[in-house]
């Protein structure tokens, strides 16, 4: 009598199915092995990352109290810096004047004569008072003041007031504004 | 019980025996994919954060500890170390007994004579220099950290003495400018001298500033221009001037004492 088998058939199909199952499954626990390690040394870094920062968090705690304890030395400090710009500010208000007076002093030569001055510091205008002992050399202040050569250093030259005294001489008053590139500033500081 | 649901049950059964590993496969995806969204994404995120926090954590330590080796460089700075010609220039109290012992000094030095002084110098001894500690911030624009002590003096003597004298006082402690100046000049009929009279007006500056510094804020710096002012007001006529600490008597008409000058209170 032979044997029949009905379900070899649906046998083999079964088989073949298990056998792809266990291929699916192979590469799912290869996958989820990964994703799992990758997980572990996450993990693991951001413990270390939390380890590195606290460490970095203590190093800057120990440094800003040794900044801390040197406070008056830094105030001390902060305050020497800012006082020599001041003056190194004030250098530079207070040298216009100067360098106006010297500047006038040698254009108009030995006879004509400075004989006061006021200065605006902040807006830098300085107004001088000029005398000249006789009209001729008068003149030859006012032509030497309207040369451009004279002028190109100032944004403003005005003369004005101009008078005779009761010694004969002739005194006038000249305000006098620097530009701020004129060579005169720039080249003629007193530090 | 029904034929349908006992095949169902069966079914299943079947496919549970004969298909175990499919199910455990699946099993595993499913882990996988929740440990990624639920557990690998927001690790990655917060390292990423971690991270960021990191390298801001590590930039300030840097500057930190620049800061610290700054400190320390500065207490051997040779400029620092010369610190107090800077307060004398520039001192954090109206100067007034600084500046009459000066121009006193000048005086002397130069032969001149002072004849008229007038100077209203308001409230006087007050620190300035108080440091506040409070986070970093920009000068408001326009603030000025200094004032000026007004002052208005008569020089008589001899021409080229009151020049020198004119010079000399721009030259001294407290920094001192002439912002008035009207100067008269005539020949003695009985000598060949030449005698001038000079009418001041001179400011004498004084800092008022406050700073303001957090922890991580960094040290300024000396530039160049600053370095050649620090080397000009070391050339300064130096100051003998020494602060009284006590009260020398009382019921005194003269408040200030300071030699060469004598006061009346109007």
């Amino acid at each position: 009598m032979k044997d029949i088998n009905f379900l070899s058939q649906q046998n083999r199909e079964l088989s073949g199915q298990q056998k792809k199952d266990a291929q699916i499954l192979k590469y799912a626990t290869i996958g989820f092995a990964a994703v799992a390690v990758v997980f572990i040394i996450l993990f693991g870094t951001r413990f270390y990352f939390q380890y590195k920062l606290k460490n970095l968090q203590t190093q800057i705690s120990t440094v800003s109290q040794q900044i801390d304890s040197s406070q008056e030395l830094e105030a001390n400090y902060l305050f020497f810096i800012d006082k020599l710009k001041i003056i190194k500010q004030l250098f530079d208000q207070r040298s216009n004047k100067q360098i106006a007076l010297s500047y006038f002093s040698s254009l108009f030569g030995p006879e004509i004569t400075i004989s006061g001055l006021t200065y605006n510091m902040e807006e830098g205008i300085l107004s001088l008072r000029v005398l000249s002992p006789h009209v001729f050399y008068l003149e030859e202040a006012f032509d030497v003041l309207d040369d451009s050569n004279v002028t190109k250093h100032f944004v403003t030259l005005n003369k004005t007031n101009l008078s005779r005294t009761g010694t004969g001489e002739y005194a006038f008053s000249l305000t006098v504004t620097f530009k701020e590139d004129s060579d005169l500033i720039t080249e003629e500081k007193e530090y | 019980m029904p034929l349908l649901e006992s095949k169902n049950e069966a079914n299943l059964k079947l496919f549970f025996n004969t298909r175990q590993k499919i199910i455990l496969a699946m099993a595993l995806i499913w882990g996988a994919l929740a440990m990624i969204f639920l557990a690998i994404k927001p690790q990655v995120v917060y390292l990423f954060e971690l991270n960021d926090n990191l390298e801001a954590e590590r930039q300030t330590l840097a500057a930190l500890k620049r800061k610290v080796q700054e400190l320390d460089q500065i207490e051997f700075s040779q400029q620092f170390e010369r610190k107090e010609k800077v307060d004398e220039v520039l001192p954090s109290n109206k100067p007034l007994l600084e500046l009459l012992f000066n121009l006193n000094q000048a005086m002397i030095q130069t032969k001149a004579s002072v004849t008229e002084l007038k100077i209203s110098p308001g409230k006087i001894g007050e620190e300035t220099d108080k440091p506040t500690k409070s986070p970093a911030k920009e000068e408001e624009a326009g603030v000025r950290s200094f004032s000026s002590l007004s002052m208005d003096l008569t020089i008589k003597g001899e021409a080229d003495r009151v020049d020198e004298f004119i010079e000399l006082i721009e030259k001294i402690a407290p920094f001192t400018s002439i912002v008035e100046l009207k100067l008269n000049s005539r020949s003695d009929p009985d000598s060949d001298k030449k005698t001038a009279t000079a009418e001041l007006v001179l400011n004498t500056y004084y800092y008022t500033g406050s700073i303001s510094t957090s922890i991580e804020a960094q040290l300024p710096s000396v530039g160049d221009e600053e370095l050649r002012v620090f080397d000009t007001i070391q050339k300064f006529r130096p100051s003998e001037f020494e602060p009284p600490t006590e009260i020398k008597e009382s019921d005194v008409e003269d408040f200030f004492g300071i030699e060469g000058f004598e006061f009346n209170l109007d």
